[in-house]
């Protein structure tokens, strides 16, 4: 009797993981082994054939032109890093030190607000303030600063600033939460010893934040090699990284040799995280010993001023694309010129017109519901599996669920590239559909497995105690606790399905073009104000989606979830 | 005069401070010396201003008005980082990602002391503290105990002229406590620091205490030596909060020349020795149980008090009991159970006690 139901709760968990891992194992595993396996055959005289050769890969080796590629994507990847961490160490330090309620919450929102608008929005927002009559340019001469304008895109810098915005809450959010929980009786402690706040500060809190430092760095770092679609618009053609180089191999059909960069993308990519592992494991031994006590003390004074001052640039720094992209939507001149010329509503009536952003968004809409319904339900039952089932190596299986987080979108991209071609389904809807669920199971998986672990078990056993069955119990009793984690999960499969440029884009047709791909084949040619009437819509709708979403989950809710997530 | 001739041997000196949170008075008007080398405890209940009085020695609150004197030093403005003093925190406070040698060197590092200085004063103060030998342990590789006296090493070890302990031993089991106890009392005796140690633990006070002061209300109800204060508690509110008594509200009667007088309670007339206080003037008495003799009706003494018991609780070493004297006055008696005869719910007893016994209260 017993064994007949050990046997029965093993098969439902099998059953719980099966459509999970169908999606990473059927899409993801196989197309990154497909992948491997293409990096060997042989691409001579502009055709590609199945001949089986490493001349891919000695060419990647040989040419110092790929060394100078590797070299400058992880000179970026390095820049971007550093300079997210100098900026957003700072940021994250005085957020613990505001006081109102109303401006942190104001200033979460704004940090945070970039990951909600779609990537190619805010690379045109950097575009109307970089550019040589671009608002920076315009005010600079215009206050007699310098004479010219000065080239701030078509270069690194672009780049570089561009990508900071973009990953700048990656690097905030893990220092935040370390400081946050930080002890304050330590820097106490260290001044009742005899050190200064700066003595403090360096000796104390730096060290121990240290985890949160090198986690955002890992983050950053990590998201900063493989980004394709930022040095693509803001680099101008000059800045050559090893995205690009995986983008034009794919368009040349030289698949073995993107194939290799894939592969020595990805190879950089765990390298990293295996170092950035490395240094957080030799910190793990600060744990504290007692349990934290908040800050006291409100220290006015110089340095204050200082972090007050650098937060407000801050979230100006984060905002101004928005913005500007929303004030030229209205702009009545053809050219991203600032000030604008006259108010127009012109490019909103172009917009709505324009049939290639129309049938954009309609399949946008249809493959990010579609691949969240997906997502969401096999999240869901893999979540169940994994917090409730006996599962044997539930950690490898764990990791093998997310890893599809780690590897860089350009190299995922051409992977299920391949693997469609050779299933002959390239370009379908469904396949788009089943690669961004595939994209999404990880987020869903993270946060419906950290909402599952936190439901109360005695709840359902009143609940079976009562006499309800397996079923009726999930659905009135488990499914209300996790609704926060639900509804979080659901919007970040969403946006991620929504947003998904630098996998998709290999993977779509004229039919079925995405409206963020539609974008950045558009902004690729033109630069006038629609798309800033297209991306301020799309503002305007994600701040419905979240006021929506909010209505169903406290504040409180999510920030456990983001927290444990 | 007096005050200045006071000062100079008190290492620290508190003069009339106040400090107040908004509407909240947590210290009000205290005034006090600390002496050179003493143990000193600051008891009271949690909200009582005894852990306030003790960051403002530490220097992490400022007195809203009243001065702070520190070996004659007003140090009002001084920093913690620039006083000598140094603080235990409640919850050690001990740095997780430093090992033991690095937190009791935090202090002398930052002061920039020669680094031979440094391993010099640590190992001897690792010493003094029983852990020689710990150096390269982390934190968490120590039990409570050892985390207590890395504690107290890394305070001490700055050599401060007075020693800050704020309830360090609230975390520990009992059973450690009264080890750590024994111990704090021994280093302090040994280093020959001044101590200054808050706690709400009564027992914990008088047992290490050289003087305590019992903290009300953000004020000092009473300050003096441990015995002082359990044997002729001051207001009715340090003879509860120092160990167990019955307060008993009385009517003075008559007032002797000695300085004695005669009260009397609900009918029940008794005389107390050294009683400040005016005939017919309403005060109360405390009376601890372990004064209180308690015999069978029949063996009664002349000055007894006959009563009924109404409750008895076996505590093993000591018998307590519920006695109901005169109307509406009950009085609780603490017997040894071993050396003293026992009673019964409902027997009939006398109560007596030496004159030596009540003390009259201020309030």
């Amino acid at each position: 009797m017993s064994t007949a139901f050990a046997f029965l709760t093993q098969r439902r968990t099998s059953l719980q993981l099966l459509p999970a891992f169908a999606l990473t194992a059927g899409i993801f595993a196989s197309a990154m082994l497909l992948l491997f396996s293409y990096s060997a055959y042989t691409f001579r005289g502009g055709q590609l054939t199945e001949e089986v050769s490493f001349l891919a890969w000695q060419k990647f080796f040989t040419d110092p032109f790929y060394f100078g590629v590797v070299a400058k994507t992880l000179q970026i990847a390095l820049g971007v890093t550093a300079v997210a961490l100098a900026i957003g160490y700072p940021t994250a330090y005085a957020l613990t030190k505001v006081r109102s309620s109303k401006l942190l919450v104001a200033a979460y929102i704004i940090i945070f607000s970039p990951l909600l608008v779609s990537l190619v929005v805010r690379i045109y927002g950097w575009l109307l303030l970089l550019s040589d009559n671009g608002v920076i340019n315009q005010a600079l001469v215009a206050i007699g600063v310098i004479a010219e304008p000065i080239r701030l895109i078509y270069n690194e810098a672009g780049v570089v600033i561009a990508l900071v915005h973009i990953l700048l809450p990656f690097m905030i959010f893990p220092i935040l939460s370390v400081l946050l929980q930080f002890d304050h009786a330590l820097r106490e402690a260290a001044n009742d010893l005899g050190a200064n706040r700066v003595q403090a500060f360096l000796r104390v809190v730096f060290p121990m934040s240290l985890p949160g430092v090198v986690a955002g760095c890992q983050i950053v770092f990590t998201l900063a090699i493989s980004a394709f679609v930022t040095p693509e618009l803001l680099g101008g053609g000059k800045v050559q990284v090893l995205s690009r180089a995986i983008w034009f191999n794919v368009v040349d059909v030289n698949w073995p040799l993107a194939a290799v960069e894939a592969i020595v993308l990805l190879a950089l990519a765990l390298a990293a995280l295996a170092v950035f592992d490395l240094a957080a494991r030799s910190l793990r031994a600060m744990r504290p010993t007692g349990s934290p006590r908040p800050r006291r003390d409100s220290p006015g004074g110089f340095i204050d001023l200082f972090l007050r001052t650098l937060l407000f640039a801050v979230l100006a720094f984060v905002l101004s694309p928005l913005v500007f992209v929303v004030i030229n939507s209205f702009n009545g001149s053809a050219f991203n010129s600032f000030p604008p010329q006259g108010f127009s509503l012109q490019w909103y009536r172009f917009v709505l017109g324009y049939a290639p952003f129309r049938e954009g968004m309609v399949n946008s809409l249809i493959i990010a519901s579609a691949s969240t319904l997906v997502a969401v339900a096999a999240g869901m039952l893999a979540a169940l599996a994994l917090t409730r089932g006996r599962v044997r190596a539930r950690g490898v299986l764990n990791a093998f669920f997310l890893s599809p987080l780690v590897m860089p979108r350009v190299a995922v991209g051409i992977a299920v590239f391949i693997l469609l071609i050779r299933l002959r389904i390239l370009g379908t809807t469904g396949s788009l559909v089943l690669v961004h669920a595939m994209l999404s199971l990880p987020f869903a998986l993270v946060l419906l497995t950290a909402s599952l672990v936190n439901v109360n078990r005695t709840l359902e056993e009143a609940s079976m105690d009562l006499g309800a069955g397996p079923l009726r119990t999930f659905w009135s009793v488990t499914l209300p606790q996790i609704r926060a984690g639900l509804v979080v999960a659901s919007v970040f499969a969403f946006i991620t399905s929504f947003d998904e440029t630098e996998a998709s884009i290999f993977l779509v047709r004229p039919s079925n073009t995405t409206l963020p791909i539609q974008m950045f084949l558009y902004l690729e040619q033109y630069q006038n104000p629609t798309l800033a009437a297209l991306s301020t819509l799309l503002i305007a709708a994600t701040i419905v989606l979240v006021v929506v979403a909010l209505r169903f989950v406290r504040g409180a809710e999510l920030a456990r979830l983001v927290a444990r997530g | 005069m007096s005050a200045d001739a006071a000062r100079a041997s008190d290492v620290i000196e508190l003069r009339d401070v106040t400090r107040s949170f908004g509407e909240v008075v947590a210290v009000d008007h205290v005034s006090l010396g600390i002496r050179q080398g003493e143990f000193f405890a600051l008891l009271g209940p949690s909200g009582c201003g005894k852990t306030t009085t003790l960051r403002i020695l530490a220097g992490f609150e400022r007195p809203s008005s009243g001065d702070v004197y520190l070996r004659g030093k007003r140090v009002n403005d001084v920093p913690p980082y620039r006083r000598e003093t140094n603080l235990i925190f409640q919850q050690l406070a001990l740095f997780p990602h430093m090992d033991v040698y690095d937190n009791v060197a935090f202090g002398l590092r930052v002061k920039r002391r020669p680094a031979a200085e440094t391993a010099d004063r640590v190992r001897s103060v690792l010493q003094l503290v029983d852990l020689a030998g710990y150096e390269r342990r982390r934190m968490h590789e120590l039990s409570g105990g050892q985390q207590q006296r890395v504690a107290i090493a890394r305070a001490l070890v700055n050599e401060p002229a007075v020693l800050l302990l704020d309830e360090p031993l609230g975390a520990l089991d009992l059973k450690l406590r009264l080890q750590m106890q024994r111990e704090l009392k021994a280093m302090q005796r040994r280093s020959g620091t001044t101590f200054v140690y808050v706690t709400h633990d009564q027992g914990e006070a008088l047992a290490m205490a050289d003087r305590v002061a019992v903290m009300q209300l953000g004020k000092i109800a009473q300050l003096g030596a441990p015995e002082h204060i359990y044997t002729r508690p001051a207001t009715r509110f340090v003879a509860h909060f120092i160990g167990d008594t019955n307060i008993i509200p009385v009517t003075v009667r008559e007032r002797g020349a000695d300085g004695s007088a005669i009260l009397e309670a609900n009918g029940l007339r008794f005389a107390a020795t050294d009683a400040d206080a005016r005939p017919g003037e309403a005060r109360h008495v405390s009376l601890r149980p372990e004064k209180i003799r308690i015999a069978a009706a029949h063996a009664a003494r002349p000055d007894g008090h006959a009563g009924t018991v109404t409750d008895v609780t076996f505590l093993g070493p000591l018998t307590r009991y519920e006695v109901s004297v005169a109307d509406g006055l009950r009085l609780v008696v603490q017997t040894q159970t071993e050396s003293e005869e026992h009673f019964d719910r409902s027997d009939r007893v006398s109560l007596s006690w030496p004159t030596s016994a009540p003390v009259v209260l201020k309030d």
